[in-house]
């Protein structure tokens, strides 16, 4: 089983040339892939342009914390390999946010797998979002409640 | 003991960065350093309910942290992906 986190600094590439080579390397029992690539949306609550959106993380929890989520899931979903890449920093409209590949002997355990890390990534790493956007910056709160920022100033590490 | 508060997102903005807090005793409840902080700062006013995370976990407010110096980051419900 191969366990493959990261969390990737703004100013470098995500190499999806790299793991589409890894991933290609089936070993006899996989038969399915699934490759799940967000990215930064330029419009939310309907029509609000967003021009840049900042992640910040505490990144050794953040670290430890997909590790966990990604050998669980690949114990649950019996794949043999679960990658978790997050991006952190600034990002433009259409940059990529996340990376999340798995390799699994069947569609279903690949799909479900993919999203279930998906949801528990959201939910589980401590990493947080600022929307920076037409009418204002937002902290995103959890899965969507937004709090308009007051003071600009202030930068995470 | 030593608390250093390590402060993300809206608490960032609120208490202003990172910030220590010295305790007289080696034992605290984790509910103690969330009352000073809200002596301190009203952090109830940002309108979302702390998390707490010790030692790369997430605590509730009766943990204990223990020792002569701690690390506690205080984030709000998490937003990746």
């Amino acid at each position: 089983m191969l366990i493959d986190v990261k969390i990737i600094d703004e100013s470098s590439v995500v190499d999806l040339n790299a793991l589409v080579t890894t991933l290609s390397r089936l070993n006899g029992r996989c038969g399915a892939v699934v490759l799940f690539i967000g990215v930064v949306k330029g419009l939310v609550e309907g029509n609000r342009d967003v021009y840049e959106l900042e992640y910040t993380g505490i990144k050794d929890v953040a670290i430890k914390t997909m590790e966990r989520i990604a050998r669980e899931e690949a114990e649950k979903y019996r794949l043999s390999q679960v990658t978790i890449w997050h991006k952190v920093g600034k990002l433009k409209p259409g940059e990529i946010t996340i990376v999340i590949a798995v390799l699994a002997e069947s569609r279903r355990e690949a799909f479900r797998a993919a999203e279930e890390i998906l949801e528990r990534v959201k939910r589980e790493v401590p990493i947080f979002k600022l929307e920076k956007r037409s009418d204002g910056e937002f902290w995103v709160i959890g899965d969507g409640v937004r709090v308009k920022r007051e003071l600009r100033e202030q930068t995470n590490k | 003991m030593r608390v250093v508060i390590k402060p993300y997102s809206v608490f960032r903005d609120k208490l202003g960065g990172d910030l220590i807090l010295e305790f007289g005793e080696d034992e605290v409840p984790v509910k103690s350093i969330l009352e000073r902080l809200e002596v301190m700062f009203s952090i109830s006013k940002v309108g979302v309910k702390p998390i707490v995370i010790v030692n790369d976990s997430v605590v509730n407010e009766n943990y204990i942290v223990k020792g002569s110096y701690i690390e506690l980051y205080l984030v709000p419900p998490f937003s990746g992906g």
